[in-house]
C-alpha cells in the first residue's frame, strides 16, 4: 500500500464511488472509517489498522485480513466469504449476520456461529434473513432454507437454489439469470421484475407466486407448478409443460416427488399413476382424488384429506399419516396403515 | 509558500544577482586581493588583475561599478528565465505525471508489460465436455485492454470495445461439481471449463477484475450480454460431475 492508493481511497469514495474490487491497503490506517456498504471484493487489508472501522453490509468476499487489527470493527451483514482472517484480531468485532463458508479462514480458537454469522452453504437454515442487495452470484445454496427470505435487488446470476425452500421469500429486482431453482419451492415468493432469463425452474413450486414484471425468455419452466393465483407476466403464453393444479385437474403420471405441496386443493384431481414420493402433503385436500397406482413413497400425509380418493394399488410405504383419534402421527408400512 | 513565484523564481534572481555584484566588486573591496589573484591560474590571475586595476586608478572605479551593475542585473533576469522555463516543464511534466496516475489508479496496481493478454488456452488434461457443444469464440482481452480505460455503458455496442461474439448463449453451459462437492455454473471454453466468478456492470470494472486474476495466474474469459460482463475462471482441476445445462425452453413473453 502506498500513499496514492489511500488518497485514490479517500478521493474517490468522496465523489461517491463504492467498487474498490481488488484494493491493495495493505498495512494501512483505517481506523474509525466508515466504510459500511462499499465492495472490498478481493482487496489486501493484511496487517492494516482497522481499528473500530465500520465494514457494515460491506462486500469483503475474498478479502485478506491476515493480522489486521479489527477490535472493535463493525462488520455486520458483511460477506466474509472465502475472507481471509487468520491473525486477525478480532476482539469485540461485531459480526452478527456476516456471511461466511467453508473456505472463510478465521483466526485459530474463532467459532463463527457464537459469532451469530450466518453460514452460506448447501442446506444453510437462512429462512427470514436479510440478504438484499447482496452479490451472492454463483452460490451453491442446494437445499437451503430461505423462506420468508429478503433477497430483493440481490445478484443471483447462476446461483445454485435446487430444491431450496423460498417459501413466501421476497426477490423482487433480483438477477437470477442462469440460476438454478430446479424443484425450489417458491410458493407465495414476490420475484416482481426480477430477471429469469436462461434459468432453470424444471418442478419449481409456483404456487401462488408473483412473477408480473420477470423477464422469463428462455426460462425452463417444464413440470413447474402452478395455480390460479399464480400471477405471470401480462401476455406471456402458459408452456404446456406446467402442471396446472386445481381441483379436478388431470395430472395423471405426472412428476411431484419432494413437491411441497401444504394446503393445496386437489380435490377429485386425477392423480393416476403419479410420483408423489417425499412430497409434503400436509393439510392439503385430495378428496375424491383418483390416487390408483401412485407413488407416495414418505410423502406427508398428516391432515391431508383423502376421503374419497382412490388409494387402488397407491404405494403409501413409509407415508407419514394421522389417523382419526390417534394423536401421534403413524407410519404406513408395507403400503397398509398401521 | 513553497510553490511562489517569490520563492521559485524572484528569489534564485535576487541571489545571483548579488552574487554577481559581490564578485565583480569583491577585488576592489578587498586588499588581498592581489595576494588572492597571483595564486590564481592562468587566465583568472589575468581577469582578476584586469579587475583590480579600478582600485589603483579610481576613475575607472564608478565604469566598472555600472558594469558590475548591469551585469548583475542581467545575470538576475537570466536567472528568473531560467527558473522560470525549469517551472514551466516542471508543471508540464507534473500534469502529465498526474494524468498518467489518475489513469493508473483507475486500474488494478500491475504493471501492464507483466500481463499475459494471450487468450485462455485449455489443456489436453481436461475433461472433453458433451458433443452437443456450440462453437466458441474466446474475448480478446488484448484489444479490450488497449482500449480507453472509461467506463462503457452495459447497453453501449461491445463492438466498441473489442468484444465480439462473446455472448453467453454461444457457449455450452454446464453444471459442475469440483471436489469441495459444491455445485457451480461453468462454461465450456475448447475442452476446458470455466467457473462462474462474477458479474461486472460495465466493460471498465471486468477488465479490471481480469487483470487482477491474470495477475493472479487464474486464466480467464469473459461473456458479455446487455445487462453486465460475466468473467469466468478456468478450472485448474477436472470437475468430478459434469451435468450439461438442460437445453432452453424459449418462452414467448408478450
Amino acid at each position: 500500500m502506498n500513499l496514492k492508493t489511500l488518497e485514490h481511497l479517500w478521493t474517490a469514495f468522496v465523489e461517491g464511488e463504492r467498487d474498490f474490487t481488488g484494493i491493495n491497503l495493505a498495512g494501512a490506517d483505517l481506523n474509525h472509517w466508515s466504510l459500511a456498504r462499499v465492495d472490498f471484493w478481493g482487496a489486501d487489508f493484511s496487517r492494516a489498522n482497522l481499528t473500530k472501522a465500520n465494514f457494515r453490509r460491506a462486500n469483503l468476499k475474498q478479502a485478506q485480513f491476515s493480522d489486521a487489527n479489527l477490535s472493535g470493527a463493525d462488520l455486520r451483514w458483511a460477506d466474509l466469504r472465502e475472507a481471509v482472517l487468520t491473525g486477525a484480531d478480532l476482539d469485540a468485532a461485531r459480526l452478527e449476520g456476516a456471511l461466511y463458508n467453508a473456505r472463510t479462514q478465521f483466526p485459530e480458537g474463532f467459532n463463527p456461529s457464537e459469532a451469530s454469522m450466518w453460514s452460506l452453504e448447501p442446506g444453510a437454515s437462512l429462512a427470514t434473513k436479510d440478504l438484499r442487495e447482496r452479490d451472492l452470484g454463483g452460490a451453491d445454496l442446494t437445499a437451503a432454507d430461505l423462506s420468508g427470505a429478503l433477497l430483493v435487488n440481490s445478484q443471483l446470476f447462476g446461483v445454485v437454489l435446487k430444491k431450496a425452500n423460498l417459501l413466501s421469500a421476497l426477490m423482487g429486482d433480483s438477477d437470477l439469470r442462469y440460476a438454478d431453482l430446479r424443484q425450489a419451492t417458491l410458493m407465495l415468493a414476490d420475484l416482481r421484475g426480477a430477471d429469469l432469463r436462461g434459468a432453470d425452474l424444471r418442478g419449481a413450486n409456483l404456487i401462488g407466486t408473483n412473477l408480473r414484471g420477470c423477464q422469463l425468455a428462455a426460462t425452463n419452466l417444464e413440470g413447474a407448478l402452478y395455480s390460479d393465483s399464480t400471477q405471470f407476466p401480462r401476455g406471456f403464453q402458459l408452456p404446456k409443460t406446467l402442471h396446472h393444479l386445481a381441483p379436478g385437474a388431470s395430472l395423471w403420471g405426472a412428476d411431484l416427488s419432494g413437491a411441497r405441496l401444504t394446503g393445496v386443493d386437489l380435490s377429485g384431481a386425477n392423480l393416476a399413476g403419479a410420483n408423489l414420493m417425499h412430497a409434503d402433503l400436509w393439510g392439503a385436500c385430495l378428496a375424491n382424488a383418483d390416487l390408483s397406482g401412485a407413488n407416495l413413497l414418505g410423502a406427508n400425509l398428516l391432515g391431508t384429506d383423502l376421503s374419497g380418493a382412490n388409494l387402488n394399488q397407491t404405494n403409501l410405504m413409509q407415508a407419514i399419516i394421522d389417523l382419526p383419534g390417534e394423536r401421534a402421527p403413524m407410519v404406513a408400512l408395507n403400503g397398509q396403515t398401521a | 509558500m513553497d510553490n511562489s513565484p517569490f520563492r521559485r523564481i524572484v528569489l534564485p534572481a535576487l541571489l545571483a544577482s548579488s552574487a554577481g555584484f559581490a564578485a565583480l566588486t569583491w577585488p576592489m573591496a578587498s586588499d588581498q586581493a592581489v595576494q588572492v589573484s597571483e595564486r590564481l591560474p592562468e587566465p583568472f590571475s589575468r581577469w582578476a588583475d584586469s579587475a583590480l586595476i579600478p582600485h589603483q586608478h579610481k576613475e575607472f572605479s564608478i565604469r566598472y561599478i555600472g558594469f558590475a551593475i548591469l551585469s548583475s542585473v542581467a545575470i538576475g533576469i537570466g536567472t528568473a528565465e531560467v527558473m522560470r522555463s525549469q517551472q514551466g516543464r516542471s508543471q508540464r511534466r507534473q500534469s502529465l505525471l498526474n494524468e498518467v496516475l489518475e489513469a493508473a489508479s483507475d486500474r488494478p496496481l500491475v504493471d501492464p508489460t507483466d500481463i499475459d493478454y494471450a487468450v485462455a488456452t485449455p489443456g489436453a488434461e481436461a475433461a472433453p465436455p458433451a458433443e452437443t457443444e456450440r462453437p466458441t469464440v474466446a474475448l480478446d482481452w488484448s484489444s479490450l485492454l488497449q482500449g480507453t480505460a472509461k467506463t462503457s455503458p452495459p447497453d453501449s455496442d461491445p463492438t466498441d470495445a473489442g468484444l465480439l461474439s462473446t455472448a453467453l448463449e454461444d457457449h455450452a453451459l454446464y453444471h459442475i461439481q469440483g471436489a469441495n462437492q459444491q455445485q457451480c455454473l461453468a462454461l465450456a471454453v475448447e475442452g476446458a471449463y470455466y467457473r462462474y466468478y462474477r458479474s461486472r456492470p460495465d466493460v471498465d470494472k471486468a477488465q479490471k477484475l481480469v487483470q487482477q486474476l491474470q495477475q493472479q495466474g487464474k486464466q480467464v474469459i469473459a461473456t458479455v450480454d446487455d445487462n453486465s460482463y460475466v468473467v469466468w475462471v478456468r478450472e485448474s482441476e477436472s470437475p468430478q460431475q459434469v451435468v450439461p445445462w438442460p437445453r432452453l425452453t424459449i418462452a414467448q413473453q408478450g
